[in-house]
């Protein structure tokens, strides 16, 4: 079970490696917390903080499902940070590093830091409307291109998290992911679960030694802690599982042992694999298949007859240069495009697409590209600004 | 052997060359262009600034100055085709410190006559004030600004006064204005510049580098570089340009936000952040394009 794990694990790490260092892609764009800390900003402005997409949105709906399903299976088995993590409790293991067992007491109460950073960052990143937090995040550290945003502190905390990971179980994951915190009401609730049968239980603790979330297995007689990240490896570990000690499942199929309830081979875990791909992939069809724009900015009321131009711009990379592009659009000057306008942009690396609706009585196409590429004479600071943007039709 | 050798020396003799000959064609043309501007030809500066431009596609420069002069060329056509009071005074606004940084001081004066003559406000008798004292027309200036209605005299036009004055040797009228600024406090970078120019003239200097510092302060950094540029290079400014103090003054920073997208290559220390971000969006709005010239134009 191990070892399918690590397998899912390394293919995850491997995709995003390749999509952000060969292929140049945006990882944060696909980062289901992205989405959390996009939401406010979304919801109040219709605009996403910079380097985010609706794909974060997506993201962390099909994650979030994949919890209410499998709880943190997301954890153990996508995650970076969580695969880094155990990696190194293995390789620490190999070079006789004994982990050292964390007091249930004190692991409770050090869960509990989660919460306060999932509060602090998303109220300083929904106040500012900015990933504010960026520079001293550990995942973007170490999936990044190392951008010059990335602090010095950055690469304080993913070397601490990572030294803490030869010592301590997961550290990480249990006690300060915020993405974790966010996951634990939906995870309570989740569905699939683990049974323990006292009867054919030995009690002799091997559950609980090798759950890499600290969890008493051999205490529950079910599983429904938010933390269970769904590894399995309580029931791989298990001396009596055959006897069904322990079993995974659906609770109903758990109850009666129906065929829902498997205790050992390969297909819990298939089973949990294809429903967690599943789960990511229609969110990543979903993003391509519904693409709402991470950008929309009106003026006007639309009149009964609307025009539409669509165009690829390069230069609109983020937010601010989305917004760049608004003021161009929007100017006073001789280039003024007068009444109804809707700008949507799906703002990225290189030519990002652009929709500009417009009142075709008043303004035309021709009009409107001549706004965007024309320089702009800017009278607070009495100079010309030249524009940024090339326009590359679809 | 030998063969190898004499290539090696041609290919050394030759990149270099060709090198340096790709550099001087756009640097040829773009000083043309700079030629053909300052004498106002601007059909001309355009063809060679787009040259220099083709020459040169990397160079940035040269990309911004050509797309800038094109503009400027369409500017002034569509000037006479401009029928709204305002858009044309903007426009006109634009060309007019276009001529101001580029030395064309000649075209400025006839553009701020014609702003003058077709709307006829102090913003546009302030506009003809200066051109005519980039000019050395001091009287012509003073004559000028005395001929505005005193209800609408605000800073601007005191200083701008008080600066043909002291030109003209009049300083002890120049410093009598002075005193009336308490009650008119200027309002602008541009005014705090001017201000700094006439307390140098009258030989105030501590009180021309406090108005520099704050002219500094209130000009948005993406202008910031430029009027410093200016200080160090205005006439009127000389005798204090070699005071450790003017130096200092030259440290200051912007204390005013951006009135647009920095430009930056992401919003890490954009000082338009929280504005983009839609917190202060009325005051953005207020601001872009339609408030007042907040900066200074070339003295």
């Amino acid at each position: 079970m191990t070892f399918a794990r690590r397998i899912v694990q390394f293919s995850f790490l491997l995709l995003t490696l390749v999509a952000v260092f060969l292929v140049g892609g945006n990882a944060e764009a696909w980062c289901p917390f992205g989405g959390v800390e996009a939401l406010y900003t979304y919801a109040r402005e219709g605009n996403l903080v910079c380097s985010l997409g609706v794909s974060n949105f997506y993201i962390l709906g099909g994650v979030l499902l994949s919890v209410l399903l499998l709880r943190r299976a997301f954890c153990g088995y996508v995650c970076p940070i969580g695969a880094i993590s155990e990696w190194l409790q293995a390789a620490a293991r190999r070079l006789r590093i004994r982990p050292r067992r964390v007091p249930y007491g004190l692991d409770r109460v050090l869960a509990l830091l989660k919460y306060a950073v999932l509060g602090v960052i998303l109220y300083f990143t929904w106040r500012a409307g900015e990933l504010v937090f960026r520079g001293y995040d550990p995942c973007y550290a170490l999936l990044s291109r190392h951008g010059e945003d990335i602090t010095f502190w950055a690469y304080v905390v993913s070397g601490a998290i990572l030294l803490i990971s030869l010592f301590v179980k997961v550290p990480f994951c249990r006690w300060l992911c915020p993405l974790a915190a966010v996951f634990t009401p939906f995870s309570r609730v989740g569905l699939m679960r683990i049974k323990r049968n006292p009867d054919a239980c030995t009690d002799c603790g091997a559950c609980s030694r090798v759950c890499p979330m600290g969890i008493r297995v051999h205490t529950h007689a079910n599983v429904t802690a938010a933390r269970c990240t769904a590894c399995l490896e309580c029931v791989a570990v298990c001396p009596t599982r055959k006897r069904g000690a322990l079993t995974w499942g659906l609770p109903r199929h758990l109850d009666r042992r129906g065929p829902l309830a498997v205790t050992s081979g390969p297909w819990p875990q298939a089973a949990l694999i294809a429903i967690m791909l599943l789960c990511i992939g229609a969110a990543v069809a979903a993003t391509y298949t519904f693409p709402l724009p991470s950008f929309v900015q009106t003026r006007g009321t639309a009149p009964a007859t609307t025009a539409t131009l669509y165009v690829n711009i390069e230069g609109v990379t983020c937010r601010g240069s989305a917004n760049l592009l608004t003021y161009f659009l929007e100017r006073d000057d001789d280039l003024e495009i007068p009444g109804y306008l809707k700008i949507e942009a799906w703002p990225g690396p290189g030519a990002s697409a652009v929709h500009i609706t417009y009142d075709p009585s008043q303004t035309t196409p021709e009009a409107i590209r001549n706004a965007i590429k024309q320089p702009y004479f800017d009278l607070v600071i009495n100079q010309f600004r030249v524009s940024p943007f090339q326009i590359t039709e679809p | 052997m030998k063969l190898k050798g004499v290539l090696v020396g041609l290919l050394c003799v030759i990149l270099p060359a060709a090198s340096w000959a790709g550099d001087g064609n756009g640097k040829a043309q773009f000083a043309q262009g700079t030629e053909l501007l300052s004498k106002g030809d601007f059909e001309g500066a355009a063809k060679a600034f787009e040259a220099a431009a083709k020459a040169e596609p990397d160079n940035q420069n040269y990309q911004v100055r050509a797309a800038i002069v094109q503009r400027v060329l369409a500017m002034r056509q569509s000037l006479d085709e401009q029928t709204d009071n305002e858009k044309w005074l903007n426009t006109a606004k634009a060309l007019h410190a276009f001529y101001d940084e580029n030395g064309i001081h000649d075209q400025a004066l006839a553009l701020a006559n014609r702003a003058h003559t077709r709307l006829n406000t102090t913003e546009t008798a302030v506009m003809l004030a200066r051109s005519r004292l980039a000019l050395g027309m001091n009287s012509e200036a003073a004559e000028g600004l005395r001929g505005i209605t005193q209800s609408k005299i605000d800073a601007q036009v005191r200083v701008l006064l008080g600066l043909a004055l002291a030109r003209q040797g009049q300083k002890d009228e120049a410093a009598k204005l002075l005193t009336t600024l308490k009650d008119t406090a200027p309002e602008s970078a541009q005014c705090e510049f001017d201000l700094a120019r006439l307390h140098t003239l009258l030989g105030q200097h501590k009180e021309a580098t406090a108005a520099l510092v704050r002219c500094f302060e209130t000009t948005p950094p993406s202008g910031l570089d430029a009027i410093k540029e200016q200080a160090r290079t205005c006439d009127d400014l000389k005798p204090l340009q070699s005071k450790p103090e003017f130096k200092k003054a030259l440290d200051t920073q912007s204390k005013v936000a951006e009135s647009k997208c920095s430009k930056g290559p992401d919003c890490g220390k954009c000082p338009l952040k929280k504005k983009c971000q839609g917190k202060d969006q009325k005051s953005h709005e207020d601001c872009k394009g339609h408030g007042k010239s907040n900066a200074p134009s070339k003295p």
